[in-house]
């Protein structure tokens, strides 16, 4: 899939993506990039969501509406209307199709990491898919169950580690994270009151998750997920999986430590994974700008690891190599317009475009921009 | 060739080089540095082209520290003086090409030191433009490394 444009679908009037090996969703608060990246997921992998729901006991008793209320939540269930249209590449995308599915592939494509993410820990341990209510969107209770099935099915034999984890994550990056967001702290699997809970080991003292800072909850679920996304062994991906989805990565982060997750990024897609985000935060469209500046400017690779203030090694030197010679980046803004929401195109990112959509990335620094220039003007004219 | 060569092998400045930092006149307490016996000249660009390139947007200054060559314009920094400076720029670099100084282009850097308050926030547009163009954010004090 390399192209997925629609016309009206719930509160998105058209929209028209081009995906990169990196795509960033920018756009205010309702603006339908929720609603997007799950009919992504929808049109890659709806024989793998109908065969999960039904194994899980739900039936929308053949009500396309109910589908969609299973699918993207409650009072969702009206979304696909008779004007919409959804075209993949070439293909028109039927819905009506993919309710009854054929007898063709179920595995999985797509990994969403939902921007819901911190409600996934219950008492401290990731609830299964069936704990959630009927209208949850469907991508938080999938996300859920995965992380359920890494801690119960593939950390048995990590003695109880969570953070760091040996054989998935290359040493180099765990050093970063454990630098900028756990402060040498360790995460762990107690067993020690007779039930399984995450805590936050800092030698003397064992924290519970619900008194971590804030950074620190949201932090555990993404890592639990990038965790997913690095099988131990050789392997660099999950066979199957050759998407990411990752909702306002940013979320509740220091922007060091949003520094130190937009590396861990870029070693996903260096693993091979497409990456798409949402995202309010300007520092991601900072390095999105920096990355496609370097590489028109044929700078070195080294360029980009002093940006993260990275250690010019084997292993990062590798992935800066690839991320600036071989990936591909685009940038999209959901616009709210007079005709609705439309996407636009701001991958230049150019600070100079006469568009502001371009060169204040889609609003995210119209009002550092506007700041500047009131600023200037009171100050300057006074001296 | 260092920064002196260059400059007596370049004719419109050959007699506008002045020891330190003096080219900088009262502007020369906005440059600091923990070495300053390593200050090899400095030129008053501005002046010193005057007459040659009367309505051209001329830079201000070029010297030369730890045979790295910094060229300074002194401006104030407001958002509406952003595409000035990069005229300015734009005006030094094509001077430059013509000159022996061109030969030094890997050792360059080109800085903006603010007249007075620095009114460009680095988040906004005008701090990008400002960063692709090749100038340094402006700063009140330069410091050389």
């Amino acid at each position: 899939m390399e192209r997925i444009s629609l016309t009206s679908l719930g509160q998105l009037t058209k929209v028209d993506i081009n995906f990169g090996d990196i795509t960033v969703l920018v756009g205010p608060q309702a603006s339908g990039k929720s609603i997007f990246l799950q009919l992504v997921k929808l049109v890659l992998d709806h024989n793998h969501i109908i065969e999960t729901l039904q194994r899980y006991g739900f039936d929308w008793m053949a009500e396309p509406d109910n589908f969609l209320t299973l699918y993207f939540g409650t009072g969702m269930g009206g979304i696909w209307n008779q004007d919409t249209q959804v075209q993949v590449d070439n293909t028109q995308f039927n819905f009506q199709n993919i309710l009854s599915p054929q007898s063709t592939s179920q595995t999985e494509s797509l990994f969403l990491i939902p921007a819901q993410r911190v409600m996934v820990l219950r008492n401290s341990w990731p609830r299964p898919f069936t704990d959630y209510e009927t209208g949850d969107p469907y991508v938080v209770k999938l996300f859920s169950e995965h992380l359920r099935q890494l801690m119960e099915v593939e950390f048995t034999s990590s003695k109880g580690a969570i953070f760091p984890q040996v054989g998935r994550m290359d040493k180099n990056l765990q050093e970063i994270i454990e630098r900028s967001i756990f402060d040498k702290a360790k995460v762990r699997l107690d067993t020690s009151g007779m039930r399984k809970r995450i805590i936050l080991d800092i030698g003397e003292h064992q924290l519970p998750f619900m008194i971590w800072s804030a950074g620190q909850r949201e932090f555990i679920p993404l890592l639990l997920g990038i965790y997913w996304l690095m099988p131990p062994s050789e392997r660099a991906k999950r066979e199957n999986i050759h998407w990411v989805v990752v909702e306002e990565p940013e979320m509740g982060l220091h922007p060091q430590a949003i520094s130190t997750l937009l590396v861990t990024c870029l070693e996903l897609v260096h693993r091979g994974y497409k990456l798409v985000i949402s995202t309010h935060s300007p520092q991601i469209l900072e390095m999105i700008w920096a990355i496609q500046t370097l590489a028109q400017t044929q700078a070195t690779p080294t360029k980009l690891l002093e940006i993260f203030d990275l250690p010019k090694n084997e292993f990062f030197s590798a992935i800066a190599d690839n991320i600036l010679h071989h990936k591909s980046f685009k940038t999209y803004y959901f616009a709210h317009q007079e005709k609705g929401i439309l996407t636009e195109d701001i991958s230049t990112l150019d600070p100079e475009s006469l568009n502001e959509a371009i060169s204040d990335w889609g609003g995210l620094t119209t009002f550092s921009t506007k700041v500047s220039e009131i600023i200037s003007e009171a100050i300057w004219t006074q001296l | 060739m260092n920064f002196l060569d260059a400059v007596h092998n370049t004719p419109d400045i050959t007699n506008c080089l002045q020891a330190g930092l003096k080219a900088l006149g009262r502007y020369s307490t906005r440059i600091t540095t923990s070495q300053p016996s390593l200050l090899e000249g400095s030129v008053d660009l501005d002046n010193c082209l005057k007459a040659k390139y009367q309505n051209a947007p001329r830079w201000d200054y070029a010297l030369s520290h730890k045979s790295s060559v910094y060229y300074i314009e002194v401006h104030p920094a407001s958002t509406s003086q952003v595409k000035v400076v990069i005229a300015k720029l734009n005006w030094l670099k094509g001077w430059l090409r013509h000159t022996a100084l061109v030969n030094l282009k890997g050792q360059s850097s080109y800085h903006w030191i603010s007249t007075d308050k620095v009114t460009i926030s680095k988040r906004s547009k005008y701090s990008r433009i400002l960063a692709k163009s090749g100038v340094k954010y402006p700063v009140r004090v330069l410091h050389l490394g």
